[in-house]
């Protein structure tokens, strides 16, 4: 276990700095600079560690693994969300816009999603087979009960709305992809159920969980102009990628002690 | 005092070769291990790129053991299946072939035996022999035992290449497809080397051909049995039941075409060479290899018949 502490060191030390940069509030000037700061680098550390944790997962495989394949992809597709962060962030420090959505940075975030749902999608391709169909229903509605809950109450009235197509469009794709990413995510759980990889599908889950809520928060505060980089919503965004990053080196540790 | 592997490695490259450093990609390693077994020669068929260097023992005329090292260091732990893939990925990376002879057992050149006369080996291409600084072409090696001392008793021509064909084919180091032993140099394609390499034998080791060693069934060189056992739990314990139903499944199915079966937790096989044990292990690993992957199989096998031997160990100790 010696090479597993510093990720998760590095986990805890994200996770308290979200606390500090989005559980306070107010304070000095130079604290509230201080939170933007930490919010920022925040954003684009998590991302970053969750890459590096999928990087981890991936080197457990010999080349030409299936599984290989969807850590590889699970590495691009955080790698593709860190680059957005950077430019989000750009655009905020030095494009003098307080919020640039939509902006080039969605597109590293669809990307993101795309990358992500098809490493699920090759993953799930994989466990099918050992998921029962049952269960397999179970998810399925799961997932489709909570894009409705989430469509009704968020996105039906930005989709009526007057808002730009692209606008439309984003706000109703990120929760959708994220929201369905959540039964993605347990079906490797089911499918190894019983034995020690399931526990890193299921942080898996839990990352796609977060993501979810994080999507859903982001739509909802940018369209009614409440959104902040230090709002307490984007702390989710921060778990679900230590989440990611916490499966991804637990997959290597599972993978290596057989 | 047990020699290491890497000595054992280091001794036989240092002792006859048959060819050394010609370019993988112009070697055809399955025609050459189809070659060095017909002619019963006993010797290694070792790659590196550089980075990793590989050895495939023939013995006997059967392919035995591949070691696999980190280049110039010891053994890289990269147990059974896939060795001919990975030495042939090896060979590809740009790497080279070499043919060396001996035995694993032996240590020391005095122990390394092969025919009294070893084939000639004649690259005829002139482009191959140019591209060979560092090759050696042996015609004899007089230093060494006569093929007279192994024990040939069983003249059978025919069943020797059919022992062989099978032997070879399902060990997964050579194609099915076995050439005819009786003329080499009859049959130009048979040259393995690159395609363009001429064989001559020399009258001795057409007399020993014609003669035709006896094939043993070799013992396994690993406790299979109580292997996949362990492998079975294990596999429970990190996939969980359903991808361990899945190997049972195989491992039965495979078990049953040589006369075994699963029984509960236990693997019950009658005595198998350990070329059907690696096809058996090849086939059961399969469904657990298109999920979890061929790294996460191989270290599972090492793991397992690490397990077993520490087991056998400490039962010993007790008694």
């Amino acid at each position: 276990m010696k090479r597993q502490w510093p990720p998760f060191a590095l986990a805890a030390v994200l996770i308290g700095a979200a606390v500090y940069a989005y559980g306070s509030d107010g304070g000095t000037f130079q604290a509230q600079l201080i939170r933007h700061v930490l919010a920022t680098i925040l954003q684009i550390a998590a991302p970053l560690l969750a890459g590096l944790g999928c990087v981890a997962a991936m080197r457990a495989y010999a080349p030409g693994d299936r599984e290989r394949a969807v850590w590889t992809f699970g590495a691009l597709a955080s790698l593709a969300w860190t680059a957005g962060r950077v430019l989000f962030a750009g655009y905020q420090w030095f494009g003098g816009t307080a919020l640039p959505y939509p902006s080039l940075a969605d597109g590293f975030f669809v990307a993101f999603y795309v990358l992500i749902a098809l490493a699920l999608a090759l993953e799930i391709r994989l466990v099918l087979p050992m998921v029962d169909r049952g269960v397999r229903m179970v998810l399925l509605g799961l997932g489709i009960a909570g894009w409705v809950a989430g469509f009704v109450s968020i996105l039906a009235p930005i989709v009526i709305s007057t808002a730009t197509p692209v606008e439309k469009a984003l706000a109703a794709f990120y929760p959708t992809v994220a929201v369905f990413l959540v039964p993605a995510g347990l079906m490797p759980a089911f499918g190894f159920r019983g034995g020690i990889s399931a526990y890193p599908w299921l942080a898996v889950a839990v990352a796609a969980l977060c993501l979810a809520g994080a999507s859903l928060g982001y739509v909802f505060l940018t369209w009614y102009n409440l959104y902040s980089d230090v709002h307490s919503v984007n702390a989710l965004w921060v778990a679900g990628f230590v989440f990611l990053a916490l499966g991804g080196f637990w997959q290597r540790t599972a993978q290596e002690e057989v | 005092m047990l020699e290491s592997r890497r000595h054992i490695l280091d001794v036989l490259r240092a002792g006859p070769a048959l060819f050394v450093g010609l370019p993988g990609d112009e070697v055809d390693m399955d025609r050459l291990a189809v070659h060095l077994a017909e002619r019963g020669i006993d010797g290694g068929i070792y790659a590196t790129d550089g980075s990793l260097e590989g050895l495939l023992w023939i013995q006997q005329g059967e392919p035995g053991d591949t070691w696999f090292f980190e280049a110039g260091g010891q053994e890289a732990v990269l147990p059974v299946a896939t060795s001919r893939d990975l030495l042939l990925d090896i060979a590809s990376r740009g790497g080279t072939i070499s043919v060396f002879v001996g035995s694993p057992s032996g240590g020391t050149s005095s122990s390394l035996t092969t025919s009294h006369a070893l084939p000639r080996f004649m690259f005829t291409d002139g482009p191959q022999v140019a591209q060979e600084p560092r090759g050696m072409v042996y015609e004899t090696v007089g230093q060494f035992e006569p093929v007279a001392a192994r024990e040939v008793s069983e003249p059978a021509p025919d069943r020797m290449s059919d022992n062989l064909s099978r032997a070879l084919e399902t060990s997964g180091v050579v194609a099915p497809q076995v050439p005819n032993a009786e003329s080499p140099t009859a049959d130009p394609d048979d040259a393995a080397i690159g395609g363009e390499a001429v064989i001559e034998p020399t009258p001795s080791a057409t007399a020993l051909d014609a003669a035709g060693p006896t094939i043993e069934v070799e013992p396994p060189a690993h406790p299979w049995s109580e292997i996949l056992a362990e492998m079975s739990t294990r596999i429970v314990r990190h996939r969980g039941p359903k991808l361990a139903a899945q190997f049972s499944a195989a491992l039965q199915k495979a078990l049953a075409e040589h006369g075994g079966r699963v029984q509960g937790d236990a693997v019950i096989a009658p005595p198998l060479p350990e070329s059907t044990w690696r096809v058996v292990v090849e086939a059961a690993c399969a469904p657990v290899v298109a999920v979890a992957g061929r790294a996460f199989v191989d270290r599972t096998i090492a793991a397992a018949e690490r397990a077993v031997l520490e087991a056998r160990g400490s039962q010993g100790a007790d008694a």
